[in-house]
């Protein structure tokens, strides 16, 4: 049965330019986050990926369109929804010279006034994340991993019911990455809305259910993550003809860089495609089979545009 | 909050080796060496007066002269090449009757400093001067003949003695030389802050702490209220170590007087003026720098412009009166006026003055801190 999801943060049209005589970073941008969703933003650098979590997140003000809050009553002050927003940033931000319980203590502090809540917010981060080993160790001595649990235990001790994420698993072993990739689906199985900026695609499909491809600050694509299928990729010698193209079972894109796509559901499917792929064996010139759709299609939006 | 502010701003300096070293230890060893220093230059300048003479053949009164000179302080050694007083021919009759070009000449050590040189010239003057009171009063039969040259010479000094018409100072605590060096090398201590906050604000920033801190349901000038606040707490706890330390341990230690503290009232109204001061002028330089590079070479050259602007390196009274008048402008000078005048136990209406100027710096400094503070704050965003 569908589930209904509640709209946490909409944004309608919303555009942001740093000065008056440069492009737009964020030009006209329409977006609705759902509760328990996770919505990656992805772009090469300066497609305004950064402007627009700026935005999302309240560090910057949209100049035009409107970035809402449906899920709050309209009487709820700018402090209240404050509160209910966390970021992760991609560096450690916490004070490595304090312990791992004064750190949450500290943003704790700043974000319950009610200070008898104080002990429980912290001891719910601190479960969350699986930081009790090392409660009183300084920060600046945890490991990698543990540097980045504590990094988003600060942003739970707030009690957030959205997330922006900035890359939470860079720089860490398999098991840290293992331990925080759970952590983050338990969030959302607890209705937490993430927001998550990555360059590892793989964990993009992991997470996700939806990706926003931004290029020049405008969205470019917009991929629903729930139908995903593998694809098959390949380039010829020379292009195919109409009747050669006529012999696949499955619809064939054609991509910018001269290469067809086609998408695979099943074996059955797989079969007959390379069937059709043997007696072309004389034209193909490269062959790749992808289970990453993100990737293949961030290759294919930007390998123009990056470096 | 502002507890837990001020317990991680304490406990972000006392895990820092850096900072403690800048706040505590660097003050101190300050104190030390130079009230030690202050404490021995009479006696160093003392055992610097030592010359030969040379030339003693072409005067009849060289002996007279020379035992003047002991009169006065000098250590007479033949040996000595380095500080040389030379006698020449005709010196008797330009003594008598100023004939002919000077007879004298003085070499010093170019080694020896100005005030010890100074102090030199001063006093063979002051030897001449007697040698022609004691010529003069052989003439008018003053001095008689018969008596030995060190009986002689006891009556010139006698007759020449001035001393009896000063008024015989009080003794008082500002003849302590540690009066000097314990205030103004506690206030350089104090505004040495500069460089934990400076590091602090670079570190929130660098790290993304402040853009976190953004989102959250806090206000960032009430951080920044909670960050002062914090701070003047820390620095009066530095104040009170370095009180112990400069008014009880470093004089006990050097064997010279104590400096108490005058009302205990007008000590914390004091510190607490002398610690908002420092950190709302930190507060300003840590909000305009943006590296590290930047934090050391503003915060820490500033600071060391000032003090030795404020006459904490070198004695006001021997800067060129340009240069003296500008301390009148420094709050490190009126920080550690206020402290001297506490000391010395000698408040009077300018302690008021000083303290009138300090609060009046501090409050621009902070209100330029938050402006700045802010604009960097709305100008920063996530990465």
């Amino acid at each position: 049965m569908a589930k209904l999801m509640q709209i946490m943060l909409a944004l309608k049209q919303v555009s942001f330019g740093y000065k008056a005589n440069m492009p737009l970073s964020v030009n006209n941008i329409s977006l609705n986050l759902a509760q328990g969703s996770c919505t990656a933003i992805l772009g090469p650098n300066g497609a305004g990926k950064s402007t627009l979590i700026s935005l999302m997140s309240g560090l910057l003000t949209a100049q035009t369109g409107q970035i809402s809050y449906p899920f709050y009553s309209l009487y709820t002050t700018q402090e209240a929804i404050a509160q209910k927003v966390a970021l992760v940033p991609q560096d450690f931000a916490f004070y490595h010279e304090l312990s791992v319980h004064d750190n949450l203590a500290f943003f704790v502090s700043i974000s319950e006034k009610n200070r008898s809540l104080h002990s429980n917010h912290i001891k719910s981060a601190i479960r969350a994340c699986g930081l009790d080993d090392v409660i009183n160790k300084m920060a600046g001595s945890l490991s990698g991993g543990y540097k980045r649990r504590l990094n988003i235990a600060i942003a739970l001790s707030k009690q957030p019911d959205i997330i922006f994420l900035d890359e939470p698993t860079v720089g860490i072993d398999p098991l840290s990455r293992d331990a925080i990739i759970n952590l983050l689906l338990d969030l959302k199985q607890q209705g937490k809305t993430l927001v998550y900026t990555s360059h590892l695609l793989h964990e993009v499909e992991l997470l996700c259910d939806e990706v926003v491809f931004l290029n020049n600050g405008k969205v470019v694509a917009n991929e629903l993550l729930n139908n995903q299928k593998p694809s098959l990729n390949f380039t010829t010698v020379k292009p195919l003809s109409p009747s050669q193209i006529a012999l696949f079972k499955q619809p064939i894109t054609i991509l910018e860089n001269g290469g067809h796509q086609l998408k695979v559901s099943n074996s059955e499917q797989l079969a007959s495609t390379f069937t059709v792929l043997a007696n072309l064996s004389h034209d193909i010139k490269t062959l790749t089979f992808s289970n990453s759709h993100i990737e293949q299609l961030y290759r294919d939006l930007f390998s123009e545009s990056s470096c | 909050m502002l507890i837990h502010t001020v317990k991680k701003e304490a406990r972000l300096i006392a895990n820092d080796l850096h900072s403690l070293a800048v706040l505590l230890l660097m003050p101190i060893v300050f104190m030390v060496i130079m009230t030690m220093a202050s404490s021995q230059s009479q006696k160093n300048i003392q055992a610097n007066l030592t010359l030969s003479v040379i030339g003693q053949e072409n005067s009849a009164n060289s002996n007279v002269l020379i035992a003047l000179l002991i009169a006065q302080g000098f250590t007479i050694d033949k040996n000595n090449t380095d500080n040389r007083l030379a006698i020449e021919a005709g010196v008797d009759k330009q003594i008598l009757m100023r004939q002919g070009n000077s007879q004298l000449r003085l070499d010093i050590s170019d080694d020896l400093a100005p005030q010890t040189r100074l102090l030199m010239t001063e006093k063979l003057k002051a030897s001449l001067s007697q040698l022609k009171l004691y010529l003069y009063m052989l003439d008018t039969g003053d001095l008689s003949q018969d008596l030995s040259l060190d009986e002689q010479v006891n009556q010139v000094v006698e007759s020449s003695d001035v001393s009896y018409l000063l008024e015989k100072p009080l003794a008082k605590a500002l003849h302590n030389p540690a009066l000097n060096s314990i205030p103004a090398w506690w206030v350089f201590g104090i505004y040495f802050i500069v460089l934990p906050i400076s590091l602090t604000f670079i570190n929130e920033r660098n790290n993304g702490t402040l853009v976190r801190l953004k989102t959250y349901p806090i206000s960032m000038a009430r951080y920044f209220y909670n960050k002062a606040c914090a701070y003047v707490i820390v620095s009066l706890i530095q104040g009170c170590l370095l009180a112990i330390i400069g008014c009880i341990a470093i004089p006990y230690f050097l064997n010279l007087p104590l400096l108490p503290l005058y009302g205990l009232l007008l000590s914390i109204f004091t510190f607490i003026t002398v610690s908002f001061t420092a950190i709302a002028f930190a507060l300003l330089l840590a909000s305009m720098v943006s590296s590290y590079e930047q934090a050391i070479v503003v915060g820490g050259g500033v600071n060391i412009i000032l003090a030795a602007l404020s006459g904490f390196m070198v004695p006001l009274e021997i800067m060129p009166d340009n240069l003296a008048a500008l301390a009148n402008g420094s709050p490190m000078y009126w920080s550690a006026q206020l402290l001297r005048q506490l000391m010395s136990e000698s408040v009077d209406h300018t302690f008021w003055q000083y303290t009138a100027s300090l609060w009046g710096f501090s409050l621009l400094c902070f209100v330029a801190a938050l402006c700045i503070f802010n604009k960097k704050m709305r100008n920063l965003t996530w990465n």
